[in-house]
């Protein structure tokens, strides 16, 4: 699968892997939360890792619609302790309406145990069920992924005290700052 | 090229067990006999011969054969089993398979000369193209329709001349396994080290955490880690040892300068030891030290003294004690001599008399050796008459020891114990004389160490106990006076040195920080890298092969779809010619759950529905004959046992025409023992036949030609 991506505007040629301290953080952050409200909060920082890499995050939807919709990618995000990731009906409508809107649908899998960081997929033709990394391994889209890891340590990093602080106000700034194409706190 | 059968050689093999050569001339061979008379044993030599101990699993190929549960190819009353078939090839070529238990040896010539290769891979046969299109027991003919439907499945594929597609297919399969063991090792294994660095990661995190809280606890800010925020501390810690060495005269130490955060642990640990110095090597520490030393000898040289006071008391106490008996020293000394004397003098009194005695003796002896008349005298000491001179000797000893040496003895004895005595209390007095000397050579030493230790030397009028007393009490005075100032200077020093430890905390919190930084670098090590990489490039290869799979699965059922159009045909040409039923028109392997199905009007039941047996032996047959006829391999025979379970005459007769025309392409060995079928392949076609009739199983006990001799 061919996929265009938008130009970064960094280049930091450090990372491709979560750092095990911020992996320790995230990991703390959903014991203390609970894996669905904690989840929130992950899609919302990946969407500003979108930015941070260097694209436009058009629309990010924490109850219905798309998780993210970023250029020509419709992304549903799935947080996980550790594999398999589940693909509910909703997501496999979501995949199915994206294609007909001429969207490719992408799924951003995270799992929470792993160094490996997000992992994105196509979800081309994926119906509801369980996977492994290794069910969706033909669809990874490496280059996407190595640009998203590239930069979520430091999103993450930049926002966690406030996340700690302040969780809801911290939501509130960081959806705010989305809009203004921003990630920083 | 494809083979026929021409010869069959067996011996030991199961009902044979007599050596029996067979020829098989034409190309429709009827094996006939009644039961047990080596039929089935007839057509199993050539399969026993190509599979070997595969014939005697209770599967060949995929079919399970109840029947064949523990199947022994030798027969029980021999040691070994020989096969030997020979084939012919279409251009005239020979073939001989050999085959023997219990070496098991297999051998394969071709014109002659020996090949290395299976027998199987001569004929260009797999084990289950064997059974789907060679070889036909009497146990598989039904089984095939009423198997399990993974095991009809690979019949029908094997039918429809695919096994090759399900040798890939095997191996695909075998190596996704393979793959996914690895994949689930280097899960486990990947689990473990990130549960390793992430247990790291968060012991390190809270020693990162616990040195902030003391950071922060003495009223730093969190700019300390800052690349200059460290300077005020380094300069404070400066100050203070800089106001130090000038308010105690010390000379300010160089210290290395600090650029930056790097510099720092150097700088702390040189400000550590410059602080340990000072305070450990200032003159007035040195003079405190020497006191100390200095008060630790006085109060040796006191207790030294003392035990020599004792010691000399005590020598003087046992002095008094062993002169009490004796007077004074000189007393015991004269008193000594004049027992010596007295001694000497009696010693000459009883040598005298003893001389005298001697004189007795030498008379008496003499008186002894005179004439007998002599000895008639009379004792001069008891006036006994005529007495013997050992008498006379006797009493004149008696009493010459009476009148003197036995007195003078006695004194002697009294007054040898006496001067023992006396001598005893004059060596003790010498050895206590030694001690007093040694005693006085270690208070000698012991006024010399004092004068030393005084400086100057002790006069004879003045006490040892005295000046020790004094030297003690002036030495005490000395710490007294100096342990203030130690103290002050102490204090002055700890000062410094608290500036000091708060940079150290900020060092150990650099230093904290860093060893995580590095614990967050371990996932971008090139070694943890290649772990991943690895795990994705098997991650990568078992989803290719899944992908393999599906698509070869999606092949095999196209390429079983179209090869069964091309053999719907034959498959219902020979149903009919076999069955000639009109209410069922057509028979067809249905993929999806791998039935046979038929057709009535609308409705489309399985054959097992609605056939009885011999309807379904009929339809089976009709599959295997078409696939035989089909068939591209080299194995140019058929090999049929008893196929005609519960077909009536009427069938039987059909079934032998279809064979005689089958005859035609292949060489077809069919075994029977029902003798109307005999007959009616007898009559069918115009195909040249070969008849081999068996006789019944007598007492011989081996299987053998009808009309020839029992050879025992």
């Amino acid at each position: 699968m061919k996929v265009a991506l938008a130009a970064s505007k960094e280049k930091k040629g450090r990372t491709d892997k979560v750092k095990p301290s911020v992996l320790e953080e995230i990991g703390r952050f959903r014991k203390e939360k609970g894996e669905s409200y904690a989840g929130k909060f992950l899609q919302r920082l990946l969407a500003l890792t979108f930015i941070k890499a260097g694209f436009d995050v058009e629309a990010e939807h924490s109850v219905e619609g798309p998780d993210l919709l970023v250029g020509r990618f419709q992304i549903e995000v799935k947080t996980t302790t550790s594999e398999p990731f589940t693909i509910e009906k909703k997501d496999a409508r979501d995949i199915r309406q994206a294609i007909k809107k001429g969207k490719t649908p992408v799924l951003a899998l995270l799992e929470c145990s792993s160094f490996r960081g997000w992992t994105l997929v196509s979800a081309e033709g994926l119906s509801e069920g369980s996977f492994s990394r290794k069910d969706l391994a033909l669809r990874r889209i490496s280059e996407l992924e190595r640009k998203i890891n590239d930069h979520f340590d430091d999103v993450v990093e930049a926002w966690m005290p406030n996340l700690e602080r302040a969780p809801e106000s911290a939501f509130e700034e960081m959806d705010a700052k989305r809009r203004m194409g921003q990630w920083h706190p | 090229m494809s083979y026929r059968i021409e010869r069959i050689e067996v011996e030991g093999f199961r009902g044979f067990r007599k050596r029996k050569e067979l020829k098989l001339g034409e190309n429709l061979v009827i094996v006939s006999g009644p039961q047990r008379s080596g039929k089935s044993s007839l057509l199993n030599a050539p399969v026993w011969a190509l599979v070997g101990s595969e014939a005697e699993k209770k599967e060949l190929g995929p079919v399970p054969i109840r029947e064949r549960v523990r199947w022994i190819a030798r027969n029980l009353e021999t040691d070994s089993t020989r096969v030997k078939i020979l084939f012919r090839g279409s251009q005239g070529e020979e073939l001989v398979v050999g085959r023997s238990d219990p070496k098991g040896k297999v051998t394969v010539e071709r014109d002659g000369r020996e090949i290395k290769k299976g027998p199987l891979e001569v004929l260009g046969l797999t084990l289950d193209g064997l059974v789907s299109s060679v070889f036909l027991p009497q146990e598989v003919i039904r089984a095939a329709l009423s198997l399990e439907p993974k095991k009809r499945q690979a019949i029908f594929i094997q039918l429809a001349g695919l096994e090759n597609l399900s040798t890939l297919e095997g191996c695909l399969e075998n190596a996704r396994k393979i793959l996914e063991d690895k994949e689930k090792k280097i899960a486990e294994l990947r689990k473990h080290v990130d549960g390793r660095i992430g247990g790291q990661v968060s012991l390190q995190k809270r020693r990162v955490k616990e040195l902030w809280e003391k950071v922060l606890g003495l009223g730093l800010s969190e700019e300390v880690l800052s690349p200059d925020g460290a300077r005020p501390l380094v300069e404070q810690s400066l100050k203070g040892l800089a106001d130090f060495c000038s308010k105690y005269g010390e000379k300010m130490p160089s210290i290395p300068e600090v650029r930056g955060p790097e510099d720092l642990p150097q700088f702390v640990n040189e400000m550590r030891g410059i602080l340990f110095r000072l305070e450990a090597e200032s003159p007035e520490t040195r003079r405190q030290r020497d006191l100390y030393d200095r008060k630790r000898k006085i109060e040796a040289l006191i207790s030294d003294l003392e035990e020599l006071e004792e010691k000399k008391q005590k020598i003087n106490a046992s002095k008094e004690e062993i002169l009490k008996p004796h007077g004074k020293e000189e007393e015991l000394k004269m008193a000594i001599q004049e027992l010596e004397k007295t001694l000497e003098g009696l010693d000459r009194e009883i040598e005298r008399g003893g001389k005298y005695l001697k004189m007795v003796e030498e008379a008496l002896s003499y008186f002894e050796t005179l004439p007998q008349g002599l000895a008639q005298m009379e004792c001069p000491v008891c006036r006994k008459a005529k007495v013997s001179v050992a008498h006379v000797r006797e009493h004149l000893a008696s009493e010459i020891e009476k009148a003197g040496l036995e007195p003078l003895r006695n004194q002697r004895q009294e007054i040898e114990k006496t001067l023992k005595g006396k001598k005893a209390a004059q060596e003790a007095l010498i050895h206590l004389a030694e001690q007093e000397k040694k005693l006085e050579a270690m208070s000698k030493e012991l006024l010399e160490k004092a004068s030393e230790l005084r400086g100057r030397e002790i006069a004879p009028n003045e006490s040892l106990g005295l000046v020790l007393k004094n030297m003690a009490q002036a030495t005490e005075k000395g710490l007294e006076e100096l342990k203030g100032i130690i103290e002050a200077r102490g204090r002055a020093i700890q000062g410094v040195r608290a500036q000091l430890e708060k940079l150290g905390l900020v060092v150990e919190l650099h230093r904290e920080k860093k060893r995580l930084a590095e614990l967050d670098e371990i996932p971008q090590t090139p070694q943890y890298k290649a772990f991943i990489e690895t795990e994705d490039k098997i991650h990568m290869q078992i989803a290719l092969l899944k992908e393999l799979l599906k698509g070869l699965e999606q092949e095999k059922m196209e390429a079983f779809r179209q090869r069964f159009a091309d053999l719907k045909d034959e498959v219902n040409d020979l149903y009919r010619r076999l069955l000639g039923r009109e209410d069922f028109s057509e028979v067809w392997i249905d993929e999806k759950d791998w039935e046979v199905k038929t057709r009535a009007g609308d409705r489309q039941p399985t054959v097992i529905q609605v056939f009885n047996v011999g309807d379904m032996t009929a339809v089976a047959l009709a599959l295997f004959l078409a696939s035989a006829m089909r068939a591209n391999h080299q194995a140019g025979f058929v090999l049929l046992d008893d196929p005609i379970q519960s077909l009536d005459e009427e069938h039987e007769r059909r079934l032998a025409e279809i064979l005689a025309d089958l005859a035609q392409k292949r060489q077809v060995i069919v075994s029977c023992s029902r003798s109307s079928f005999v007959e009616a392949l007898e009559d069918a076609g115009t195909v040249k036949r070969q008849v081999i009739r068996l006789a019944p199983w007598d007492e011989s006990r081996t299987c053998r030609l009808q009309g020839e001799e029992r050879e025992d």
